[in-house]
């Protein structure tokens, strides 16, 4: 596992390092949706991974070496939650730099973060077995799919108040965490038996 | 000792390799306990497969020529007169048969063989 | 012992079938696998790998079976160079060696550089800019660096130039002076091939058509070209195939059937092999 996260990590160098600029400039200058949004990119780079395995048909020549199946498909979902936890700690300490500052107020900004990485971790679930079943061009489609709800859904969220998000929390923390990591196994199983018998 | 491996003539490698070690037995270049190059090394140097070796070796260890020593490798064979005898007989038949061949081009007689023949040996 | 088995292994795609192919790889020698594109070789070696399941047949590698648990574990044995999957083109050579010394257990991190030095491989480069060439050095150098009893490798010199293929074919020459090392070596380049194997193993249109020592074949077999009327004084059972050609017919014939009448010379393997599927006119 440590061998595959390693390899996608440096495959990925160049886009950790914009979004390291990046995130923290939107966390700072921005306001909620915008930072919302910028963990998202974080769930995305697994992606980019992925679209580069396919380029050098990289699942042919692993499969002929010592990694086993689990360890192949869960160092993808494990490269999105590290880098989303990672975009995550950016507007967080971007977000509280600008809060000093005065640059940025944002009321409940942790339970914004908190819906914001449950949402990542959702996003995860549901986009890994699609790229792995379809492969990365197909996948990307639903990725600007997704993207164009959640822009759709900003404007209407807005409106909705975070008191209402702040509801849901205070409703059922830990029930919503469970929820997630149960979909994110569920996910998970779903891609081992896509991936059961192709390379 | 060298080896070489001609792929201008007919003779199957295997046969190649069994006479040129053949022969430096013979004529003594290789002599009697002398480590040959093992059957691995020999086929890698040579660029050929080591079945081919194999063979070479395994027709020199039936015929006498060498000993196969489980672990260490093999060895040119305590030198075995009836077989040094019978390659020499060959060799004379050999130097026979191109005489005989040459004889008629100055139309020299199987006497006048015989006869030169007793000449140059009472030189000697 | 084996390093290869492989028992009537069979799989169906759509428009092609690979079928009943049986052959083993004995330990220390070098197999090699002809057959024209798309005859089948780089589907034999992902069915033998299990990266392809199957439709029958069994397959065990040294001495393990490719459906077996221990089968992944095995696989830090054997080397693998494919034709054109290779590491992502982001990669260089360092990054490389940092990802698989996280794998291989008996990675040699000092042997790895030295097959980079002996190939003039740079360092920081990314592979994207290597050429085909360099991409299949810089392959090998890795399939070599974790010490492996058994080499894979697909089509490993097609795209090279002669230089570098036969730099490259002495690499695995040298492999396998150790008796315990062998290799699977599948190319349509069949003069490669003659090179340096000991066994061939040729697969046309997904049957297996033979498998023989090359030695074996180059001392059995001869092709000569004849007129007709040659053809007709030809002894009948020293005939295996013939075909007619623009300017009369060849003939792959067994030369120790051949009468003395006809002076036959060495015929190279390539020759040989394509005789026997092709087409006449």
């Amino acid at each position: 596992m440590k061998s595959l996260l390693l390899k996608d990590f440096y495959v990925i160098t160049k886009q950790l390092k914009i979004f390291l600029i990046i995130i923290p400039v939107i966390a700072l200058t921005t306001g909620e949706a915008m930072s919302t949004f910028s963990i998202l990119l974080g769930a995305v780079l697994p992606m980019t991974a992925i679209a580069y395995d396919e380029r050098s048909k990289w699942n042919e020549l692993a499969s002929m070496m010592p990694y086993s199946k689990f360890d192949l498909i869960f160092s993808k979902y494990l490269l999105g939650y590290l880098c989303m936890f990672g975009a995550a700690l950016l507007v967080f300490i971007g977000q509280i730099i600008g809060k000093n500052n005065g640059l940025v107020v944002i009321d409940d900004d942790i339970n914004v973060l908190l819906f914001a990485v449950m949402g990542g971790l959702i996003f995860i679930a549901i986009n890994t077995p699609i790229l792995f079943k379809f492969g990365s061009e197909k996948g990307r489609f639903v990725f600007i799919i997704t993207m164009a709800l959640v822009g759709a859904s900003g404007p209407i969220l807005q409106k909705v108040d975070s008191r209402i998000i702040l509801k849901i929390f205070n409703l059922s923390p830990v029930i919503l965490l469970a929820f997630v990591v149960i979909l994110n196994v569920m996910s998970l199983m779903i891609s081992m038996n896509i991936k059961k018998d192709k390379a | 000792m060298n080896i070489i491996i001609s792929n201008a003539n007919n003779e199957p490698i295997y046969e190649q390799i069994y006479r040129q070690i053949k022969s430096a037995i013979i004529s003594s270049e290789l002599k009697e306990g002398d480590l040959l190059p093992s059957i691995r090394n020999l086929a890698k140097d040579l660029r050929i497969s080591v079945i081919t070796t194999k063979r070479a070796y395994d027709e020199l260890e039936k015929d006498g020529y060498i000993c196969l020593a489980i672990g260490k490798g093999s060895f040119v064979a305590e030198k075995n007169t009836e077989i040094l005898r019978e390659a020499h007989l060959k060799e004379i038949e050999e130097h026979f048969r191109i005489i005989l061949k040459i004889a008629p081009a100055c139309k020299l007689t199987v006497d006048d063989i015989i006869e030169m023949f007793k000449i140059i040996s009472e030189e000697e | 012992m084996n390093s290869i088995e492989v028992k009537n292994l069979t799989k169906s795609f759509g428009d092609f079938t690979l079928k009943d192919l049986s052959f083993n790889v004995p330990s220390g020698t070098i197999m090699g696998l002809v057959g024209e594109n798309g005859a089948g070789k780089s589907t034999a070696i992902k069915l033998i790998m299990n990266t392809l399941k199957a439709d029958n047949g069994e397959v065990s590698v040294l001495g393990v079976s490719n459906l077996s648990k221990e089968f992944t574990n095995l696989k830090q044995d054997i080397g693998v160079v494919l034709d054109e999957a290779y590491f992502p083109e982001v990669l260089n050579a360092k990054n490389i060696n940092n990802i698989m010394k996280l794998i291989y257990k008996n990675w040699n991190e000092d042997s790895y550089f030295e097959y980079i030095k002996k190939f003039s491989l740079p360092l920081t480069k990314i592979f994207k800019d290597f050429s085909r060439g360099m991409k299949m050095k810089l392959s090998i150098a890795v399939a070599l660096s974790y010490n492996p009893k058994l080499l894979i490798l697909d089509e490993a010199t097609s795209g090279l130039d002669p230089m570098v293929r036969d730099e490259i074919l002495d690499v695995f020459n040298d492999f396998t002076r150790d008796e315990n090392h062998s290799i699977l070596l599948s190319s349509h380049i069949i003069s490669d091939l003659e090179k340096i194997c000991d066994y061939i193993c040729f697969i046309h249109k997904g049957k297996l058509l033979l498998v023989e020592e090359k030695d074996l074949l180059l001392e059995k077999y001869a092709v000569i070209k004849l007129a007709k009327n040659q053809l007709e004084t030809l002894p009948k059972d020293s005939i295996v195939r013939k075909i007619r050609t623009s300017f009369g017919y060849e003939v792959l014939v067994q030369k120790d059937k051949i009468n003395a009448a006809f002076r036959v010379e060495n015929t190279r393997l390539e020759d040989i092999i394509l005789l026997m599927v092709k087409e006449g006119v």
